[in-house]
């Protein structure tokens, strides 16, 4: 009585319960058709005792809300004194200079290490310059040669908007820019 | 004087009537696409590119690697097992007090709630990925003297001197094992979730990461409560700094959290279903259900 009550039935028309009571092969509705039509005509022939006795709840909700990552950055907290802690300051606001360097998405300085060749090169990258990149450039040049003594060797991407210098100059670099409030 | 329709107009037209350019009507240069070539066909048949006669034409080319007879490369020299097994051995992918610190400083990590595995992922600052046997994280000493954030932290592996800097802000700190399943869950809860079955109950530690979370020393969560309290008197004694008192201290709820060896989310129980549209949690009300999730 159960089986006539509801009928699973692939596209081609085949009862695919009644086949799998009687034990015989319906048509693999997988592989044929995709996925069946269930036309459930009557829900209180549902085997009860398939399915668990559950309750609903509502009231821990509010932890899973904790558990779901938030999808965008945050803006970062005001803190009383700078450099925070783990050493970030924030950039400056109203700055005049001929030109700018941004933040990334993560509020941190656009500055990389990069290291090539096995490991023998080492180039420190900055990017996301706006303004006259040439300008920074010599200034990044006249901050450095001076600490290193030796000649700065740069190369400027107009186009992609960054400088390289060859060396690792990250800290040096960095400190250089938090200096003019970038 | 008369408009005649020349071949640019009739080209313009002809663009202009096709359908958009989309995937299913768009194709490769010839020949800029390497097909499998079957060899079948009046051309390419009768010897199908095996050449002439010998082993390669019938199918009794010996193993690869053999050598004629002559003793072959791979047996001249013994295996040495110092890495054996070594990809399949439990991994803790580093975090430094430094990150943490950052992180905190940021406001990308709330040190007013609990922190775990779920909060350092859902950052996505830091990554762990189960599928590379990644079980958790692994707190590092770099930025140790810098560190001043209050926090009760869970981590997976840590060392003493990293439990040092934790307590002596003031905070709480526990090593705490999570089995692969539990970690899957953990490191991306909203997917866990999409997939519709049952909170798991975390399972023990193998027995060769017993010792580890049964010590007292790293505050492991399945060590005796009275000697972590005893092992952070004789920190603060070695580090030389003063225990700060928790009870007197406004986080003190805060701080107290802990979660039960079965539980992997804050709040939310093993055998549970979380339906994230209807923002509903179902709970098995049957004895036996709850039996074995409580167990």
């Amino acid at each position: 009585m159960a089986a006539s009550m509801i009928s699973v039935v692939c596209r081609c028309g085949r009862n695919i319960l009644r086949s799998q009571i009687k034990g015989k092969k319906y048509c693999d509705e997988r592989a044929w058709h995709g996925s069946a039509v269930l036309r459930a005509t009557d829900e209180s022939t549902h085997r009860e005792e398939e399915y668990v006795d559950i309750e609903f709840s509502t009231d821990e909700f509010k932890y899973v809300e904790k558990l779901l990552p938030s999808k965008t950055v945050p803006e970062p907290p005001k803190h009383t004194l700078y450099p925070t802690p783990s050493g970030w300051v924030p950039p400056a606001a109203n700055l005049s200079t001929p030109y700018a360097v941004n933040r990334t998405k993560n509020h941190n300085l656009p500055v990389y290490l990069q290291v090539k060749v096995g490991g023998t090169r080492k180039l420190t990258l900055i990017r996301k310059i706006d303004g006259d990149i040439w300008a920074l450039e010599a200034d990044i040049r006249n901050f450095l040669e001076p600490i290193t003594g030796k000649k700065c060797l740069t190369q400027v991407h107009e186009v992609a908007r960054f400088i390289r210098v060859r060396g690792n100059y990250v800290t040096e670099v960095g400190k250089f820019l938090i200096d003019k409030g970038f | 004087m008369s408009y005649i329709a020349g071949i640019t107009d009739k080209a313009l037209k002809l663009i202009a009537s096709m359908p958009r350019v989309a995937l299913n009507n768009l194709k490769g240069l010839p020949g800029s696409k390497k097909t499998f070539q079957r060899r079948r066909g009046r051309e390419k048949g009768s010897k199908h590119g095996r050449g002439d006669k010998g082993q390669g034409a019938r199918m009794t080319l010996p193993r690869l690697g053999f050598e004629g007879g002559q003793f072959p490369f791979y047996l001249r020299f013994p295996k040495e097992r110092y890495y054996e097994g070594h990809h399949m051995k439990r991994q803790y992918p580093p975090l430094s007090l430094l990150q943490l610190q950052r992180m905190i400083d940021l406001g990308r990590v709330n040190p007013d709630e609990p922190i775990d595995l779920t909060t350092l992922c859902n950052t996505k600052l830091y990554k762990c990925s189960p599928e590379h046997h990644h079980y958790g994280v692994n707190l590092t000493d770099e930025g140790i003297d810098i560190f001043q954030a209050k926090v009760n932290i869970e981590v997976q592996w840590t060392t003493e001197n990293v439990i040092a800097a934790v307590e002596r802000n003031g905070g709480v700190i526990t090593s705490r094992f999570y089995d692969i399943q539990s970690v899957m869950a953990l490191v991306n809860p909203e997917k866990f979730f999409q997939r519709g079955i049952p909170i798991p109950k975390c399972k023990l530690p193998p027995e060769d990461a017993i010792e580890y979370y049964t010590d007292p020393h790293f505050r492991g969560y399945l060590a005796d409560p009275e000697k972590v309290a005893e092992a952070r008197l004789e920190l603060a004694q070695k580090y030389g700094y003063e225990v700060p008192d928790f009870s007197k201290d406004p986080l003190y709820e805060m701080l107290k959290q802990k979660k039960d060896p079965r539980q992997i989310f804050f709040g939310l129980a093993p055998g549970w279903v979380v339906n994230l549209k209807d923002r509903v949690i179902l709970k098995p009300k049957a004895q036996e259900w709850k039996e074995y999730y409580h167990s």
